[in-house]
């Protein structure tokens, strides 16, 4: 039997703060556990699995969770391959689920990165592991990185910051509608372009905020999400994948989103067409049309042409993270679980002004790591019935 | 020094204070002397006050808070305006079941000093008012480019204005370090708040004792302010710090500590 349509996102919950200095991670986790449970009407003590990954917790930090939170699961999972964990957490719990390894996993996000004042983008992840050791002593940065696929793209297509600008402009038009975003306040393409250069040719309001937050999810079984609370929004398609250095000759451009969207389309058995909305990771602006591309919405080098005119703003063609995405709603460090949250919820209907009409099929992808040297993506296509 | 969070309408808000530490859920004992609430700046936040309350905790129990979005209290956004700075200050002293303190402001936190001894007289036995003001201007070209910071269009510099000439490097570089936990967009808020403020014309009705503290090297217009209050309130008696610009509690704490001490001395008389 397959997987496809095996199991169900019962229950989601993004935790409403942006900035919680009086909060721990794991109290963060503990709170978005009790929304997401809420939201479907499990209890604790149903859950059997449990899934986490964070900033700082560490090797064995799913252990202590789940000492905090006092369980006693019977399948643990803390992989971390960075922001894209728990879009991987979801096709992991489908996995464990599907095997009959466990029946209600939760999979768990806190981070207090903005009130902890840790600098991401200009620092670089991965600097313990072997690969990175021959990358960061020359000083490259995570934004720095970011830059270098931007600078790729522009020289190969001529791509503009006016293109990328439509990105930023986009997110903050849907944060707007979104009350618990952290950035609310309209901007102009020309705002973004007079922002000051972080990293050529990226400025700062290409760059994702840094905020608090946390959040939940709980997947199961369709069958038994079916007699749960919400209206289950069912796994159709999941993929993921590694992009790294190739040997020192890497392709900028090509991002592991190809590999892992190929994969969750072909199990999904849908096409692009089918795709009501997106939420994709916007760690930076660049990193949504690299995405795009390489997703296969459209042709390489044609990312910059595809975001403009409105095309995946809230009425458009493909609306992309109408919460405000991690340009303007959150983004504590690894942003993943907000694009599952976002998807679920858009797909149930829940989602108020933001609301994309008749939602039906909703592609999340994360991207973990850094674009540009060692990254990974994960894919999920999910559906409302 | 202790510290803990106490929550405030809603807003988990962050508290300097001294002697024991309490449970998460218990105010801090606030047994000794006077109780004396320390309110910070526009820019800065409570941790400008720590030496102060090092130097008045054997005597009395001062305590130092970080208004909503500030350093590390809860909020995004500054409150906006004095008035419910004020009403924040009351409601803070609620929740820590102090009935009544003596209110010591720092510039803007004069302001919101100033706004609570009017708005509740109950409550505030005495004023310290720093480096402060009877009413407050931004100006549109500073709220500008506070406007450009919020919207990266400018950075925020390291700013050696205001403090006096005998101010060290690490004291600065302590006081701007302390800012950057502070988002940019408080600080615009705060200015919004402020420009155009004034009790210039209520201070005859200010009637708890008052001290008013200026440094001797702080701006002439705010000099100027000092005087004003001075005159204009009824209780009111001015001291002028030695090598000292607007940021007193932070160039000169131990002057600041013996001017206060000797005023609540004779408030106790």
């Amino acid at each position: 039997m397959s997987l496809s349509r095996a199991v169900a996102l019962a229950g989601a919950f993004e935790h409403p703060t942006r900035w919680a200095p009086d909060k721990t991670e794991f109290q963060l986790m503990a709170e978005s556990a009790r929304g997401a449970l809420d939201d479907c009407g499990l209890k604790l003590s149903d859950v059997d699995g449990v899934f986490a990954a964070s900033m700082s917790m560490g090797p064995m930090g799913v252990v202590s969770l789940s000492e905090y939170l006092n369980l006693k699961p019977r399948y643990l999972d803390g992989t971390n391959i960075g922001g894209s964990s728990f879009v991987a957490h979801v096709s992991h719990a489908a996995a464990a689920i599907h095997a009959g390894l466990c029946e209600v996993a939760l999979i768990l996000y806190g981070s207090t990165a903005a009130s902890n004042a840790l600098a991401i983008g200009t620092g670089m992840g991965g600097g313990r592991d072997a690969g990175a050791s021959f990358v960061s002593p020359y000083g490259l940065t995570t934004v720095g990185s970011y830059a270098l696929v931007a600078q790729r793209h522009m020289q190969r297509y001529g791509t503009t910051s006016e293109q990328l600008a439509e990105i930023a402009v986009t997110m903050r038009r849907h944060a707007g509608l979104n009350p618990n975003a952290k950035m609310r306040r309209p901007i102009s393409v020309a705002d973004v372009l007079e922002s000051r250069v972080i990293s050529r040719p990226l400025h700062l309001l290409d760059c994702c905020i840094i905020s608090d937050g946390g959040g939940a999810l709980v997947v199961t079984s369709a069958a038994r999400a079916r007699d749960l609370a919400k209206r289950p929004v069912f796994l159709l398609g999941c993929g993921e994948a590694v992009c790294h250095q190739e040997l020192g000759a890497p392709d900028l451009l090509t991002i592991a989103a190809k590999q892992s969207g190929e994969q969750a389309f072909r199990m999904a058995g849908v096409t692009h067409d089918d795709i009501d909305l997106c939420t994709i990771y916007d760690s930076f602006t660049i990193t949504v049309l690299a995405t795009l591309e390489n997703l296969g919405f459209c042709k390489p080098g044609e990312g910059g042409a595809f975001v403009g005119g409105g095309r995946i703003g809230l009425g458009g063609e493909l609306p992309l993270n109408p919460d405000g995405g991690g340009l303007s709603s959150n983004h504590p460090g690894m942003r993943g679980i907000f694009l599952v949250i976002e998807a679920v919820k858009q797909l149930r209907g829940e989602c108020g002004e933001r609301q994309v009409a008749d939602a039906r099929i909703a592609l999340a992808h994360g991207t973990g790591g850094t674009l540009g040297v060692a990254h990974s993506g994960a894919t999920l296509i999910l559906a409302r019935d | 020094m202790p510290q803990k969070y106490a929550r405030v309408d809603g807003v988990a808000t962050f508290v300097h204070h001294v002697g024991p530490t309490t449970l998460p859920e218990r105010p801090p004992a606030l047994t000794r002397g006077e109780t004396v609430v320390c309110l910070h700046g526009a820019s800065p936040s409570s941790a400008e006050f720590v030496d102060l309350l090092a130097r008045l905790e054997p005597a009395h129990s001062p305590l130092a808070f970080d208004r909503p979005g500030h350093a590390r209290s809860a909020g995004l956004d500054a409150l906006p305006s004095v008035a419910r700075m004020s009403d924040f200050t009351r409601a803070l002293c609620a929740a820590l079941g102090i009935e009544r303190c003596v209110l010591l402001g720092a510039s803007m936190g004069g302001a919101v000093a100033l706004e609570t001894a009017l708005a509740a007289p109950g409550l505030v036995r005495a004023l310290v008012l720093v480096a402060s003001r009877a009413r407050f201007s931004a100006g549109a070209e500073l709220l500008e480019r506070l406007r450009l910071i919020t919207e990266g269009k400018a950075r925020r510099e390291f700013d050696r204005s205001g403090y006096s000439p005998a101010a060290t490097p690490d004291v600065m570089r302590r006081g701007f370090m302390e800012e950057l936990k502070t988002d940019p967009r408080v600080l615009y808020g705060n200015m919004r708040a402020l420009d155009g403020w004034s009790r210039e014309a209520d201070l005859a009705r200010v009637a708890c004792p008052t001290l008013v503290v200026v440094g001797e090297d702080d701006s002439e217009d705010v000099r100027a302010q000092a005087d004003v209050l001075a005159a204009g309130i009824p209780r009111a008696r001015k001291v002028v710090i030695p090598k000292c610009g607007h940021r007193v509690a932070l160039e000169q704490p131990e002057a600041l500590a013996n001017e206060v001490t000797a005023f609540l001395a004779e408030l106790a008389r």
